[in-house]
């Protein structure tokens, strides 16, 4: 994944130098900035078995702030806000794995630095009895829930050593 | 052997004329004989499907999975770039402007097609209502929704955002939106039993000529697809299923 450049970021931003999963880094440059989710809309997206966007709709273009071209084939982890704890995602990882849905609140990373609440539900895409890729649906999140949680998440931050 | 189109509830009664004209037309696409049924509720509808009593339906996205995962029906087309969408209403004399406003247990009156309440509860989920909030009354149709809601029988509505379009302007005027969808992917689709699954490219090849036909400008507007028709892929057809899957709050 391309380093994040601070021309393209709106807002004063803090710097991570991050490792996924797969030991791949990305430079993340990341701002207070939230936008809101758009009431009654659902952000869609569909990924193939490697994790890699097959598909997204409007909304999902909108609130990423990256193009559809930018958006298809490329991981869904260009996604990950760094104050998301990796026990989260675990856990994503874990249950769809096993063919089940997982929902949760998700704090996600904007390509201009800033971020979006969602609460997502993703499910397998299941072909012929094989997991083929991954469906996911994200919509607007309880506020309640949201508030709760950045402490909940800033606490497991901490304590896998993130922050 | 007659065959059989099953017209859903979600098919405006003052288009079921333009059901039977396309009864009509499937029969002389197939060359076989077909009988229309209306439907007027969902439960009776899926005692058809249960009794293998329905080979032809444009079924809404929630029966679209149940028919095609459960039941083996074939997607054949969808309306072009028509979706279904959702609103969910209060009576405009009442207290609740926004979803802000609503208490932790609601009253609903709904009808029953799945699609559109499953739509409506998640509208009602940045507000922190769940399932178990919520205390649902089934009415017959989407008027009646909106009765009970300017009757103050029930606290909100949830009606289908075509319905919610036809209401006159003074019921509308009793009602209030206090949030709709603008999902743009759910949409209802045009499924065939597996008993007739040699006949859909003959069903398709007629949809697609209506398509172009500019006679049939008036009969497509009525049947929902006022754009004409586009082929569904089996594809597309597993996105919705996966969609609605992810959709319910179960």
């Amino acid at each position: 994944m391309r380093d994040m450049r601070p021309e393209d970021v709106r807002g004063e931003w803090r710097e991570y130098h991050w490792t996924y999963f797969d030991g791949t880094t990305r430079r993340l440059l990341v701002t207070d900035v939230e936008t809101r989710f758009p009431t009654g809309e659902l952000i869609v997206s569909q990924t193939d078995a490697a994790g890699l966007i097959t598909m997204c709709n409007e909304a999902f273009v909108h609130m990423s702030g990256f193009s559809r071209s930018e958006m298809l084939g490329a991981p869904h982890s260009i996604l990950r806000h760094p104050d998301m704890p990796k026990a989260a995602f675990a856990d994503l990882w874990n249950t769809v794995v096993m063919g089940r849905r997982w929902s949760g609140y998700v704090k996600n990373l904007r390509r201009d630095g800033g971020y979006y609440w969602v609460y997502a539900t993703v499910i397998p895409k299941i072909v012929d009895g094989l997991v083929v890729g991954h469906t996911s649906v994200r919509r607007e999140p309880s506020r309640d829930k949201v508030e709760e949680l950045i402490d909940v998440y800033a606490t497991m931050c901490a304590e896998e050593g993130l922050t | 052997m007659t065959r059989q189109l099953a017209i859903s509830p979600d098919v405006n009664v003052r288009n079921i004329t333009d059901w039977f004209i396309l009864n009509t037309k499937v029969q002389r696409m197939t060359g076989e004989a077909f009988h229309a049924t209306v439907y007027t509720d969902f439960a009776d509808l899926h005692q058809a499907y249960a009794n293998h009593q329905a080979d032809l339906v444009f079924a809404n996205a929630a029966d679209t999975a149940l028919l095609v995962r459960d039941h083996g029906y074939l997607p054949i087309a969808a309306p072009s770039g028509v979706s279904k969408e959702a609103s969910v209403v209060v009576s405009a004399d009442g207290p609740v402007h926004t979803l802000a406003d609503l208490p932790s247990h609601l009253t609903v009156a709904s009808t029953d097609a799945p699609d559109v309440e499953r739509i409506c509860r998640i509208l009602l989920e940045p507000a922190n209502l769940g399932p178990a909030d919520l205390e649902l009354q089934v009415k017959p149709n989407p008027v009646l929704v909106a009765k009970a809601v300017m009757r103050d029988e029930v606290q909100v509505g949830f009606l289908p955002q075509d319905a919610y379009d036809d209401l006159s302007a003074m019921v509308k005027q009793q009602l209030r939106v206090i949030t709709a969808s603008r999902i743009y992917v759910v949409r209802n689709s045009f499924l065939a039993s597996p008993a007739i699954a040699g006949s859909i490219e003959a069903i398709w090849a007629g949809l697609e000529s209506m398509s172009s036909d500019p006679e049939a400008a008036e009969l497509l507007a009525g049947l929902g697809a006022p754009n004409g028709w586009e082929r569904l892929s089996m594809d597309d057809t597993r996105f919705m299923i996966d969609l609605m899957d992810a959709l319910s709050q179960g």
